[in-house]
């Protein structure tokens, strides 16, 4: 990775997120859906820095912040462990950790559509090149698996990312941030309109028992 | 796809994948080169981890090589696409279609097959008027940072 003066960065993120606190609808999504809810998936723990232990509570909170957070008409389900290492497009909704580096990504989401909707969704953390922790302390120069978690499955539900710098679907996080395994309105407003909440039931309006 | 890139002064701030510089890209590659994609066809392909994925050959017209040997016209292999009713998306590797333009930093896989080197960091699309899209550097910096950037090799 190559180092270079953060003033830039810094400046072109104060810049982002100047345009984005203006806009209306910064989130993007690709415009596929998944036709059911819930959506199960199964995690493969081994990975090189954590306890499987670690690993379920984890991803299982950046899974279920998307329903708990948005009260959006559709959920991830946590159906089991795997061994499975590889993805493809077999129905089979995959977390896996892989002992290789993809350049600055933490992890990708691979998202297959078929008409307009969503049918396998496979999550890939890259773990060589960087630590990955858990839960809310002991960090340092490492990610939380909650946080990244959180924003794949964004991505695993329909959304694509996000101009908005506080929001789990922005395309970058620091070391040790814990802000995207909450989500923000903008993640919200992204998750509704592609699972619009289900209402309570209304009363009906201008009806009258006639005795 | 969420990514991280370290910075020299603030170790704790990390970036978008933007901010690699392309010297530091082209470090690594086989080959750079500006091209453009002149069709788009679509393939079953297994990669190096084993997964069987649709993938896009992006068949480029090369305008200048930045490093390595000179090749006319070259195939690219990117993760993802459509075939048929079947559309793969892969969160950390942009869509290409016919006509868009690009810096290219490639590398070979195991099958001999040409593709992007650090997956989305091999691929930087340039607009309309020469500047890498998203960012204000042109293609002179561009040109500038990958021959610093190699000349610097062991």
């Amino acid at each position: 990775m190559k180092l270079k003066p953060a003033i830039a960065f810094i400046a072109s993120v104060v810049a982002i997120a100047t345009i984005s606190s203006s806009s209306v609808r910064a989130y993007s999504v690709f415009g596929y859906t998944w036709p059911q809810s819930p959506v199960p998936y199964y995690i493969n723990p081994t990975n090189m820095d954590l306890p499987t232990a670690a690993i379920e509570p984890a991803i299982r909170t950046g899974a279920d912040a998307w329903r708990l957070q948005s009260g959006a008409s559709f959920a991830f389900a946590f159906a089991g462990f795997s061994n499975q290492t590889t993805n493809t497009n077999d129905g089979i909704n995959l977390v896996m950790f892989r002992n290789a580096s993809s350049g600055s990504a933490l992890a990708t989401t691979y998202s297959w559509f078929s008409g307009t909707r969503i049918i396998d969704a496979d999550i890939v953390f890259w773990d060589a090149g960087f630590q990955f922790v858990t839960g809310t302390s002991g960090c340092s120069g490492a990610f939380f698996i909650e946080d990244i978690a959180t924003h794949e499955f964004g991505h695993a539900l329909g959304l694509g990312h996000s101009t908005v710098a506080t929001a789990t679907m922005y395309p970058s996080i620091s070391t040790c941030s814990q802000q995207s395994r909450t989500l923000d309105a903008d993640d919200i407003a992204g998750v509704l309109a592609l699972y619009p909440a289900t209402l309570p039931p209304t009363p009906p309006t201008g009806l009258r028992i006639i005795k | 796809m969420v990514c991280a890139v370290a910075l020299l002064i603030e170790p704790a701030v990390h970036a978008q994948r933007g901010d690699i510089p392309p010297g530091e890209r082209a470090r690594g590659s086989d080959q750079v080169v500006v091209g453009h994609v002149s069709s788009v066809t679509s393939a079953w392909r297994d990669n190096d981890f084993g997964d069987r994925l649709i993938t896009s050959i992006l068949h480029v017209t090369v305008e200048e090589t930045l490093k390595g040997a000179s090749q006319q016209p070259l195939d690219v292999e990117v993760e993802g696409g459509t075939i048929g009713s079947l559309t793969l998306r892969v969160s950390d590797l942009e869509t290409f279609a016919a006509g868009d333009r690009a810096v290219f930093y490639l590398e070979h896989n195991r099958r001999g097959a040409l593709v992007p080197h650090l997956r989305g960091l091999g691929l930087q699309r340039l607009d309309r008027s020469g500047r890498v899209s998203g960012s204000t550097m042109t293609l002179d910096q561009v040109r500038r940072d990958v021959r610093a950037g190699t000349a610097r090799q062991p």
